[in-house]
């Protein structure tokens, strides 16, 4: 779990801080979707549910789908920028990954409810709840920004985009200190 | 975690709607065709005096956004074979105090505006040029399409020297379309009457006075030597999205008989206004009043 949480936070980072605000260029924002993915399914294998194994789905869509992005980009190289194909392409993205997001959220919450550990698991499903709301709102935001080519909320929903992916990252990362260390004898160095 | 549930499928659903209904839009506000804004000129001619006579047109026309074509030729419906048409992208390299060109390509919304800019070259028009009017031209694209529009009304008049009778001129414009004209009088004449066809067929948008009357109203004006003209003009701000968008240049016409009795002709120059402040609701009004979507 710890492993796969690393995995899944350092993910996040890579497929963040790769991304320009503007354009939104996903090369090689796919390699970032294939390290979460590997973190989901390190956790998936050792403490199988239902929200991991969906989310583990999601997450190989999304580096399907990131990558078919980073090739068109190269291959459109800005001509085809207003084009409606390239407009809808990352709203597909940003709900893919709202979906796969909740599912693993979901997975935390079992897994923590299995464990007994009810506090971690209540604020997992407040934080969860407004990750939902906040990012439902950016995603519908940005559909009709990016249509009616209005500059300046395009650049406010794509910060409000990196300050989600960020309170993931808290997120995901701070649960690492809550869990046991698997094996007492390792010091763990959290 | 029910009502997260919950939360998650209504918000696909509104994300669905949202990108639907955004969808919608763009289709539809989509243009088949590039639109073009319409002029109403009068161009001077110098005939026989052997000054380089051309006419310089500054043509705005909006497309979609992800059009990416440009024009490489224009050809006018109604010009006579002598008249000579260049276009180009970017302004010759002449400032136009009076015009204000902008940038080649203006992006609102989902719409741009772009700028071609023409010559007539007029130097071998031998026609009388009182009687031509360009209303319509063919527009030709880098890619092989063709358009036929309506480029609204250029009228040409050939230079008649007055300035024996009329010096000391004074004119001035503000970017809202109001300005001013002024003439010094050096002889006594009577001013006849005043006309222009282009302000006849502005006259909801482009309100022209001489004094403080009207120019049509304008009949046997007696004017001394050594007095002024005063004349101004401004632009009715209606709610009619289609005047907003119009170009013109217009030099009105008068006749005044001096003191012999001679009738002569002048024009008065210049009424004017490229300036237009885009934006795209309001170019949606204007293609919506055009019925172009």
């Amino acid at each position: 779990m710890y492993e796969g949480l690393t995995n899944v936070f350092w993910g996040i980072f890579i497929a963040t801080f790769s991304i320009n605000l503007g354009p939104i260029k996903i090369l090689p924002a796919f390699v970032g979707f294939i390290i979460i993915s590997s973190g989901i399914n390190t956790i998936n294998i050792k403490y199988p549910n239902d929200g991991f194994k969906k989310a583990l789905d999601f997450s190989r869509i999304m580096i399907v789908i990131a990558l078919l992005g980073g090739v068109i980009n190269i291959f459109t190289q800005g001509y085809y920028q207003h084009s409606l194909l390239l407009q809808i392409w990352p709203i597909i993205l940003m709900t893919f990954e709202l979906l796969m997001f909740n599912y693993f959220f979901m997975g935390i919450i079992k897994y923590f409810d299995s464990l007994g550990n009810v506090e971690v698991s209540e604020r997992m499903i407040g934080n969860s709840r407004i990750y939902m709301i906040i990012f439902i709102i950016d995603i519908v935001v940005l559909s009709f920004v990016m249509l009616f080519n209005l500059g300046g909320l395009n650049t406010i929903s794509a910060i409000i985009f990196v300050i989600l992916r960020i309170s993931l990252m808290v997120n995901f990362g701070g649960l690492r200190k809550v869990l046991i260390p698997e094996n007492p004898d390792d010091s763990q160095g959290i | 975690m029910d009502i997260n549930k919950k939360i998650l499928k209504i918000g696909l659903v509104i994300i669905s709607l949202s990108l639907i209904i955004s969808l919608y839009f763009a289709m539809i506000t989509k243009l088949r065709n590039p639109v073009f804004l319409k002029s109403y000129i009068d161009s001077q001619i110098f005939i026989d005096n052997g000054i380089y006579s051309e006419c310089e047109l500054i043509l705005h026309y909006i497309t979609n956004i992800d059009d990416e074509r440009y024009i490489t030729d224009i050809a006018f419906d109604e010009a006579p074979p002598e008249m000579d048409v260049i276009t180009n992208n970017d302004s010759f390299g002449i400032t136009f105090p009076n015009f204000y060109a902008g940038n080649r390509e203006q992006v609102y919304g989902r719409y741009k505006i772009n700028t071609i800019y023409v010559k007539l070259d007029l130097n071998n028009i031998s026609s009388e040029v009182e009687d031509l009017e360009l209303n319509n031209a063919k527009i030709f694209f880098d890619n092989g399409d063709n358009l036929d529009v309506d480029i609204g009304r250029i009228r040409f008049y050939k230079y008649n020297d007055v300035r024996e009778f009329f010096g000391g001129t004074s004119s001035g414009s503000s970017s809202d379309g109001t300005g001013y004209i002024s003439y010094e009088i050096l002889k006594d004449i009577t001013l006849l009457n005043v006309e222009s066809t282009l302000l006849d067929s502005l006259n909801d948008t482009v309100e022209f006075k001489i004094g403080d009357k009207s120019y049509k109203d304008i009949e046997n004006m007696e004017l001394k030597k050594g007095s002024s003209i005063n004349m101004n003009y401004h632009r009715n701000f209606n709610n009619d999205i289609m005047s907003q968008y119009i170009s013109y240049n217009i030099t009105p016409k008068f006749s005044f008989e001096d003191e012999n009795g001679n009738i002569l002709n002048g024009r008065i120059r210049e009424i004017i206004n490229n300036r237009h402040d885009f934006n795209f609701v309001g170019i949606l009004k204007y293609l919506r009043a055009r019925g172009e979507i």
